[in-house]
């Protein structure tokens, strides 16, 4: 900006809105600005209602989910099963194939035993 | 509400953040419309389309209120939109459809001499609006942003899409158009 005050720019094109259109605008901005808060007031309420029913909806659910854990208490065992086969200590045979066969052969030899009998 | 004529721009907006008033939302309203109309006018060069804009951006401006930071000078925030509504309206144009977007400067710029921003600003404000008739639009905008309406480089970069050094440049550049046109309009003085 120049050192001193004077600027002949600030004098270029000072038009005055007619009355008219300052009505108009003013109309037209209320108006659109009214409309878009009723949009939005519209959109809050029907947001709040699914809130409304989803919460509604979700404690449902949660009541169903404990239900649920209270009947699936035996089913929780099979994760321990799982962790107890991997640890290794339902089974040490070394070779568990073998000791199957045995077993069948024992079981065999007894149902014969039972036959003569 | 009684002293609200008192209050700045920034104090009645945060008023009307606070309480949504149409009472606020008219002391801006009345406060920028002529300002806004006159930008619109002298850049659309129609009345009709300058109406019509000045309501388009009365309703951006409002619908727009929550997103004002406080950063800037809320004129400068008008501003800013009313010339960016004007400048994509422009651009719509044939005419104008290369508005502020062919590239700027090249290496002879940077050879004109610098003019001092004293002899321009004192130029008889009616010659000066001859002088920036006769340059080409999107030079006399650059003018009107920075010596009119005060905004800042960065405004202006922010509005035209250019860099603030490329801004700089159109500037000076358009400074010295206007200086030259001067000089063959009133070769006397």
């Amino acid at each position: 900006m120049a050192d001193n005050d004077k600027n002949n720019f600030k004098e270029l094109e000072n038009f005055e809105a007619s009355e008219k259109l300052k009505k108009k605008s003013l109309q037209a901005t209320e108006g659109n600005v009214s409309a878009v808060k009723a949009f939005f007031n519209v959109l809050d309420l029907y947001i709040s209602k699914f809130f409304d029913v989803f919460i509604h909806a979700a404690k449902d659910e949660g009541q169903h989910q404990n239900h649920r854990s209270d009947l699936s208490l035996g089913i929780g065992i099979i994760p321990n099963v799982i962790e107890k086969d991997k640890k290794g200590e339902f089974d040490n045979d070394e070779n568990p194939d073998e000791n199957e066969e045995d077993n069948l052969d024992n079981l065999s030899k007894e149902d014969d035993k039972k036959d003569i009998d | 509400m009684g002293n609200i004529k008192k209050l700045t721009d920034e104090e009645i907006l945060k008023l009307y953040l606070e309480k949504p008033s149409d009472h606020y939302f008219r002391v801006l309203h009345n406060r920028y419309i002529d300002k806004v109309y006159s930008k619109a006018i002298s850049l659309l060069k129609n009345e009709a389309m300058a109406e019509d804009a000045v309501q388009e951006i009365f309703l951006k401006i409002f619908l727009n209120l929550s997103k004002f930071t406080f950063r800037s000078k809320f004129s400068t925030w008008v501003y800013s939109i009313t010339y960016n509504y004007c400048i994509d309206l422009l651009r719509k144009q044939k005419k104008y459809k290369k508005l502020f977007t062919s590239e700027v400067d090249n290496q002879a710029d940077l050879k004109e001499d610098e003019v001092n921003d004293k002899v321009l600003l004192e130029i008889e404000f009616q010659k000066l609006g001859k002088v920036l008739e006769k340059i080409p639009l999107d030079d006399k905008t650059v003018l009107m942003m920075k010596y009119k309406d005060d905004l800042g480089i960065r405004d202006i970069s922010g509005i035209i899409g250019k860099s603030e050094s490329a801004v700089k440049m159109k500037i000076k550049r358009a400074k010295a158009k206007a200086r030259k046109t001067y000089n063959k309009l009133f070769p006397n003085e």
